[in-house]
């Protein structure tokens, strides 16, 4: 795949390195020449090309090639920056997949309303993973009082693909395992055997601790 | 009418004047405390002073009942996002806002913003104003 | 060519002074239609010359400064404006007390005057009982406009011109801002004063008309008590104030509406727009509260060691109603002056003194050292004494719920400082010049709370008997304390500056 990142300090400079690693083609705009350096002399040239330019201006955009990337992401430490890179991605130049970054996590619904394919908080992805933490760790600490191997583990759908498009019952899912909810968007569903899981769910399972992790293992595997 | 002036900056400052002169409530936020020294002293307005794009900072300043937002920071991002939130997010009846960079008039324009840049404004006026001159002699 | 010429300060001033001249003007056309309802000749036609007097001053002030109207007004100056408006305005509308012969004499009618635009209550006016209803009316638009504010209720009517309009409001007491426009603001406040009028007038009405009044009277003096309370005023239209209608429905309805208009205008406004909430959290009904409850404990213990209402009933209805009358700054009385001093004992009257310095909430219609002040310098000391004990690098907030959360900032600490020193030098001086006449300490300090904070209660000494310079050091004690001091010295150094110049 093709990635524009417009924004390359810290957030931009270790993303296009964890990006070079799946050999993706990344294209980089950057404002200030000393990160750009920085940029130049520390990525693959192979792998990454960098553009001293305003990534929210469209000649900039044009001259590095938006009209090959196929998505972009806007890291830049400005949320009106990225919005209105974004906005230009999609709108202007027809980039299919728009990636915004927002410090102010009440941002993600103004974004989301403006066209922003997907928004991301760091702000917020933390405050998740300690409520959810939280959460997880009390139900967890009650099932224990009452049997030292059952766990509840959650499980994104994105991880396994072939999950999606065929009914529960016929996924194969192991005896002693059964699937309590689906989370989708912000609601939980009862599933039954009929139910088709989709690419954003989340499924929650309940079992033995050790048939869990077999099946997490068949499912990575997979 | 109830108007919302994101940036008081020199020219968020005369229109704050201009406004208030002829009557209208008007509520003017920068993030820079400093630039509300471009108001009169004892201005018959309120000054909010707070991040312009911060939805918070908005709904503080009466988003939600304004008749117009004017966007004239310094940044032009910022005033496109402010002006997007206003009309979209909020419906504000009137949103206007200024861009420093005249190649952004015509992606915006696509956008249904209602924008003016004052840089592209001058240059078409001397313009305009020295061929009148010339043709006249 | 010279571009600009100096402008004399003065004339810009004079122009806006003029505006709030003519509306007071206008003012007087209320009684004079009350007075010829009721065909009292002679009434109406002083009310119709003054008026016109009045509005001739003002078209003239006007006229005067007319070519400078737009002139930008520093924040002195229009807080010299406000003052110099309040001190010609009393004057003028003394003039029909004085024609009227309500008065003898001219400083008597000004003393009358001021009391009722500072909503204070205190009154000089000769046989009460046997007033024209147009002279009484006219006590009680005073009162009413007073406890909005006159330069309110000018700057309802202004409509161009609007960039001097804050400063002015700022210059008479009130500086909340309702809208973000000043103008705005005036007009919202009047809108909520009308609307509690509507209200007030019909509730009073049907109490007044179940204490005995006729129709007719029940309605004007419905509509006077109502106007006077909502206005924490304390006229009332008989010599013997809310006494004369020996009634504890009456009574409660007066309480309830000076309760009411002891509060907040932000806090109408947020109520009224669907904010009820704020009602608990707002640090003034707080900060109110708790005084209350403490000063209340206060009266009742004094009250029981004298034992002098034995009974729950005339407990409430002569104690507590003092209390809350005195708190909120209104000033009605339910007993003779003299039984303050020879009945209530100190410890009753020293909590009295109290409340009536504390006062009720900052912009509202109500006196004293306002419950946000109170509020602001509890919060200020608590937080200091916190500090100490927390470590030296921890940072702390001053932080108070008024409408919205609020960060209390320096300017804001010290000028509730500078506020409150002031009210208290008053009190003081105002007491030391009682004293000075020969009147003993406890009824000097009750009198003189009650002057500052705008109370309107009386333990005896206000009567037209009085030597004329405590006549004269009270109307300006009054005036310091509604227009909270800072633009009556602002008019004092412009007149000194002005003077000296010359």
């Amino acid at each position: 795949m093709r990635i524009m990142i417009i924004g390359g300090g810290n957030v931009g400079f270790y993303l296009s390195k964890t990006l070079i690693a799946s050999k993706h083609k990344i294209m980089i705009i950057e404002e200030n020449p000393t990160h750009c350096e920085r940029l130049v002399s520390n990525l693959d040239s192979k792998w990454v090309e960098v553009f001293l330019g305003d990534g929210t201006e469209v000649n900039c955009l044009r001259d590095a090639g938006i009209h090959h990337a196929d998505v972009l992401i806007a890291v830049t430490g400005y949320d009106q920056n990225n919005l209105v890179a974004c906005q230009l991605a999609k709108d202007y130049f027809g980039v299919k997949k728009t990636i915004a970054r927002v410090k102010n996590p009440k941002n993600i619904r103004v974004f989301e309303k403006l066209g922003v394919d997907s928004v991301i908080s760091s702000t917020e992805s933390i405050a998740n993973v300690i409520n959810q933490e939280l959460e997880w760790n009390d139900v967890n600490k009650l099932i224990r009082e009452h049997s030292s191997s059952l766990r509840l583990r959650e499980v994104q759908v994105r991880q396994a693909p072939w999950l999606i498009h065929h009914p529960l019952k016929d996924l194969g899912i192991p005896k002693g395992i059964i699937i309590i909810a689906i989370l989708r968007r912000a609601q939980a569903i009862i599933p039954s055997g009929e139910t088709i899981l989709q690419e954003e769910d989340k499924i929650i399972l309940w079992g033995e601790e050790q048939l869990i992790s077999d099946f997490l293992h068949i499912l990575s595997a997979n | 009418m109830f108007l919302i002036i994101a940036g008081c900056t020199q020219v968020g400052a005369l229109l704050v004047k201009k406004f208030v002169d002829t009557g209208h409530n008007v509520v003017v936020i920068d993030r820079d405390k400093g630039n509300f020294d471009y108001l009169e002293t004892g201005c018959n307005c309120l000054m909010i002073h707070g991040m312009p794009i911060d939805e918070d900072v908005l709904k503080e300043a009466g988003i939600e009942r304004a008749d117009a937002l004017i966007a004239v920071t310094a940044e032009d991002n910022m005033n496109i996002m402010i002006s997007q939130i206003a009309k979209h997010l909020y419906h504000v009846p009137h949103v206007m806002m200024q861009a420093n960079h005249p190649e952004r008039q015509a992606v915006l324009s696509a956008k249904g913003l209602h924008m003016i840049c004052p840089i592209a404004l001058t240059a078409d006026h001397f313009y305009t104003s020295l061929l009148q001159k010339e043709n006249s002699i | 060519m010279v571009i600009e010429k100096p402008v004399k300060r003065i004339y810009p001033m004079l122009y806006f002074i003029g505006i709030i001249i003519v509306v007071l003007g206008c003012l007087q056309l209320v009684p004079l239609v009350v007075s010829l309802i009721y065909k009292e000749r002679f009434i109406s036609s002083i009310f119709l010359a003054t008026a016109s007097f009045t509005i001739l001053v003002g078209e003239g002030l006007m006229a005067i400064g007319y070519r400078y109207r737009s002139t930008k007004l520093s924040f002195g100056e229009g807080t010299v404006v406000a003052a110099g408006a309040w001190l010609l305005g009393t004057m003028l509308c003394a003039l029909p007390y004085y024609f009227s012969g309500s008065c003898l004499s001219f400083i008597d009618s000004c003393f009358d005057v001021m009391s009722g635009l500072t909503t204070t209550g205190l009154c000089l006016i000769q046989d009460m009982d046997h007033l024209s209803n147009g002279i009484n009316m006219w006590r009680q638009t005073l009162t009413f406009t007073g406890g909005q504010g006159m330069v309110v209720l000018a700057l309802t009517f202004l409509t161009k011109d609007q960039s001097n309009a804050y400063k002015m409001y700022v210059g008479e007491g009130k500086d909340e801002k309702l809208f973000p426009n000043a103008v705005s603001t005036a007009r919202q406040i009047w809108k909520i004063s009308i609307f509690y009028l509507i209200i007030g007038t019909v509730v009073m009405t049907f109490a007044a008309r179940s204490a005995g009044l006729a129709w007719d009277r029940a309605f004007l003096h419905g509509m006077w008590v109502y106007m006077s309370a909502w206005s924490t005023g304390g006229f009332a239209p008989m010599s013997q104030n809310i006494l004369y209608y020996h009634s504890s429905l009456f009574e409660l309805c007066a309480v309830v509406f000076f309760v009411i208009g002891s509060l907040n205008f932000a806090l109408h406004h947020a109520v009224l727009s669907g904010r009820v909430s704020e009602i608990r959290k707002n640090i003034e009904t707080i900060t109110f509260t708790i005084s209350f409850i403490i000063l209340s404990s206060l009266v009742t213990v004094g009250l029981m060691k004298n034992n002098v209402y034995p009974d729950l009933l005339a407990f409430l209805r002569k104690g507590l109603f003092h209390l809350i009358s005195g708190q909120t700054t209104t000033g009605f009385m339910t007993v003779y002056a003299k039984q303050f001093y020879y009945e209530w004992g100190d410890i009753a009257l020293v909590a009295m003194t109290i409340a009536m310095l504390l006062g009720g909430s900052a912009c509202s219609t109500a006196g004293g050292f306002k419950a946000l002040r109170i509020g602001v310098i509890f919060e200020t000391f608590k937080t200091e004494v916190k500090k100490l004990l927390l470590p030296e690098s921890r940072i702390v907030e001053y932080r108070i719920h008024h409408i919205k959360e609020m960060i209390l900032s320096d300017s804001l600490i010290r000028s509730s400082f500078l506020i409150v020193t002031a009210y208290l030098v008053t009190f003081t001086v105002g007491t030391l010049i009682t004293l000075l006449f020969g009147y003993p300490l406890t009824m000097a300090a009750f009198e003189s709370a009650s002057v500052t904070g705008n109370v309107g209660l009386s333990i005896g000494v206000t009567s037209t008997s009085m030597p004329l310079l405590l006549k004269i050091t009270y109307i300006i004690m009054m005036w310091l304390g509604r227009l909270e001091f800072m633009s009556i010295f602002a008019l004092i150094a412009f007149i000194l500056k002005g003077g000296l110049k010359k």
